[in-house]
């Protein structure tokens, strides 16, 4: 009998062990919280991963208010990502000492240390620490070019037609933007560290010369994001056509799938590629767009993939300042607005990674869009805009795991002052009335139950 | 389970005829009232520090009420009456569990005026506040378990609520010495600290190791119970 009783003892310890072992080891968790604050986006569980000895977060705050308290619980969840990570929130006037040794001057700033180097982020939250992680991980930030001249919408622009949300994008991703402009100098050419060039919404036309350095760029190795403007005048065909991908410009239209009244503003639900540009994209939204045509004949090496196709209801309006109705000269649907471009081939020499050269692989990357429209501030948040456009980033600069998560309030701010006549209203009903109210029920019924009794039993 | 039940409904109704469960109830209210004052002093209509607040009044809630379920029964000598009956000794631990569990219900209700009035008066975060609750019963149901295996193993109701106000401290705390030590042991004893395992509810997410700390909580403490009353029967 007392054999069995350590036995079972021994068993049922064992179940509640190993249960909090797996429980502790897989710890998924709902996420109730307004906005879903506290749960971490799956690219930075993968950007966890890639945490490969310390990283330590310090977090200077004040740890008696509530952003401590949520910061806390943040870091924990990285914590519990990769056990690498460490965390501490310490308050820079209770630990002079440690906020001197890191130069910190003021609440709300975050030091991140990794192999030796540091990385501040401006708050806690996912966005920013995750972005700190990355640039720590990466070892450095990495630039993209951006090509000027040609009255393309600004980086910096936080209009609804501007591309700030575009600049957030790179810099969350620590990206180092470079803004390029071939129309000045003798022999302009792309610099060597540009790790993609991105031709955003041109306006004007490109020079020939300019088409020639981009070109060149482009065959020796390089990345380009041609993103069209059918508003402008500027004919990216040049820049788009040795990459086996045509520009028709026009109006795409789509009267049963696009948002409102506008059958311009197109939503794109067909997004038939393998590519990782269309992973975790179910739908797009491109208003005002040109179309796009890929070449049947495509030479040795190069293949084009339709990242996104409208529905067979659509078409490329030719005339879109007059009605819109499908006429002779338009052409019918599905029409491609996003082509990933992939050419590679062999180059008898060059390869500079083995001693004495030989072979390389020349591997060329190019994104086009038929509208710009859906990169500006007012369109990059909708459906799948942003996600995708995180993709193309990723696929020509060959990053995995960008941050595509959008900017969100971490600090729960809720004020409610605590008056005189509040606290008071709180107090009387809590203190007062409510133990007042389950005493006199209380009371009720043993008052109802011995009236009862004495009925039962006179 | 209709023994436990009826152990359940039997105790619950004893507890709300005595003076005792009335004044437990109105004193918890009460208590949260004046808690709720505290938290809202930093001008947030948020209520973490009021849960955390209550959670760790839960402890004393717990001591307060286990002492009757076993230690108080056997001092008036109930106790023998119940363990002589056809029951079994886990549909006893149930059926106590499930009656103090029910005292849980009623002072969890009482102080449902207070996310109320907060949400009259600001706009509290309703996904924290129901994780709140639920941290609420899932503290409390451990909290009980704990209390019923020590009031189980004596006879004095004022060591029963001592012995489980001490045992729930110490687990308490062995979070806070857990920080001056460190690799394995370090983490065992944050893991085994409920203060480790209160922050999820407290900020509006619901993780599955905290419920199965919680509910594991529940089950050693019931099993502890069902071991010292068969060694006593």
């Amino acid at each position: 009998m007392r054999r069995r009783g350590i036995l079972a003892a021994v068993v049922l310890v064992s179940v509640l062990v190993a249960g909090n072992l797996l429980a502790y080891a897989h710890n998924a968790q709902a996420d109730l919280s307004a906005a879903h604050r506290f749960s971490l986006a799956p690219e930075t569980g993968a950007l966890a991963k890639r945490v490969r000895s310390s990283l330590r977060i310090i977090a200077f705050l004040n740890v008696s208010g509530p952003a401590a308290r949520d910061a806390r619980f943040l870091l924990a969840r990285y914590h519990e990502l990769n056990r690498r990570i460490s965390s501490t929130v310490l308050d820079p006037d209770a630990n002079p000492g440690e906020a001197r040794r890191y130069g910190i001057s003021k609440y709300s700033t975050v030091v991140l240390t990794y192999r030796g180097r540091r990385v501040d982020a401006p708050q806690v939250d996912e966005l920013d620490i995750s972005t700190a992680i990355l640039r720590l991980v990466r070892g450095g930030t990495r630039t993209v070019c951006v090509l000027t001249g040609h009255g393309e919408p600004s980086l910096d622009d936080d209009s609804p037609d501007g591309l700030a949300s575009v600049g957030q994008i790179l810099a969350h991703n620590a990206y180092q933007v470079r803004t390029l402009d071939l129309t000045v100098g003798v022999s302009p050419s792309v610099p060597r560290d540009c790790a993609a060039v991105l031709v955003l919404g041109a306006r004007d036309p490109l020079g020939p010369a300019e088409v020639a350095t981009l070109t060149a760029y482009a065959r020796d190795a390089g990345r380009l994001m041609v993103v069209a403007s059918s508003l402008s005048t500027a004919d990216p065909n040049p820049l788009v056509n040795p990459w086996g991908v045509r520009f028709v410009g026009g109006l795409v239209v789509d009267p049963q799938r696009s948002e409102g009244a506008d059958p311009g503003n197109v939503v794109i639900e067909d997004l038939p590629s393998a590519s990782p540009v269309d992973d975790g994209v179910s739908r797009l939204q491109f208003p005002a767009g040109g179309g796009l045509l890929v070449d049947r004949n495509l030479r040795d090496g190069l293949t084009v993939e339709p990242l996104a196709v409208t529905s067979g209801g659509s078409w490329v309006e030719s005339q879109p300042d007059k009605e819109i109705r499908f006429d002779a000269g338009d052409i019918p649907g599905p029409v491609v607005v996003a082509t990933a471009s992939d050419d590679s081939r062999v180059e008898a020499t060059g390869e500079q990674r083995i001693p004495g050269g030989g072979p390389r692989i020349v591997r060329t990357r190019v994104f086009v869009t038929g509208s710009d429209t859906w990169l500006t501030n007012r369109f990059l948040d909708k459906l799948g805009n942003r996600r995708f456009f995180v993709n193309a980033l990723g696929w020509l600069t060959q990053e995995e795991q960008l941050l595509a998560k959008t900017a969100q309030a971490q600090a729960d701010d809720r004020p409610l002052p605590l008056t005189a006549e509040r606290q008071a209203r709180i107090l009387v009903l809590t203190v007062g009335v409510v133990p007042g109210l389950i005493l006199a029920a209380g009371v009720g019924a043993r008052l109802v139950g011995r009236r009862v009794r004495r009925r039962r039993h006179p | 389970m209709r023994q436990s039940l009826t152990i359940a409904a039997r105790d619950l109704r004893a507890t709300y005829l005595s003076a005792f469960g009335l004044g437990c109830t109105a004193a918890f209210a009460a208590l949260s009232g004046v808690l709720l004052v505290f938290d809202l002093r930093g001008n947030q209509a948020r209520l973490d520090l009021w849960f955390s607040a209550l959670f760790v009044a839960l402890a004393v809630l717990a001591a307060l009420l286990t002492l009757r379920s076993f230690a108080e029964e056997e001092r008036t000598g109930t106790l023998e009456l119940l363990l002589t009956s056809p029951v079994r000794l886990w549909q006893v631990a149930v059926g106590k569990l499930l009656g103090v569990g029910g005292v849980l219900v009623v002072v969890a209700a009482a102080t449902v005026a207070c996310p109320l009035l907060v949400a009259g008066m600001g706009d509290p975060d309703p996904g924290a506040i129901l994780t709140g609750y639920v941290g609420f019963f899932l503290v409390g149901l451990g909290f009980l378990a704990v209390g019923l295996a020590v009031s189980a193993a004596t006879s004095s109701p004022l060591v029963s609520a001592a012995g489980t106000a001490a045992a729930l401290a110490a687990l308490w705390l062995g979070g806070v010495l857990a920080g001056g030590l460190g690799g394995r042991p370090h983490v065992v004893l944050q893991y085994l600290s409920p203060a480790n395992h209160v922050t999820g509810f407290l900020r509006g997410t619901l993780g599955v190791t905290d419920v199965a700390y919680f509910g594991s909580m529940v089950v050693a403490g019931l099993a502890a119970a069902v071991a010292v009353l068969r060694s006593r029967r």
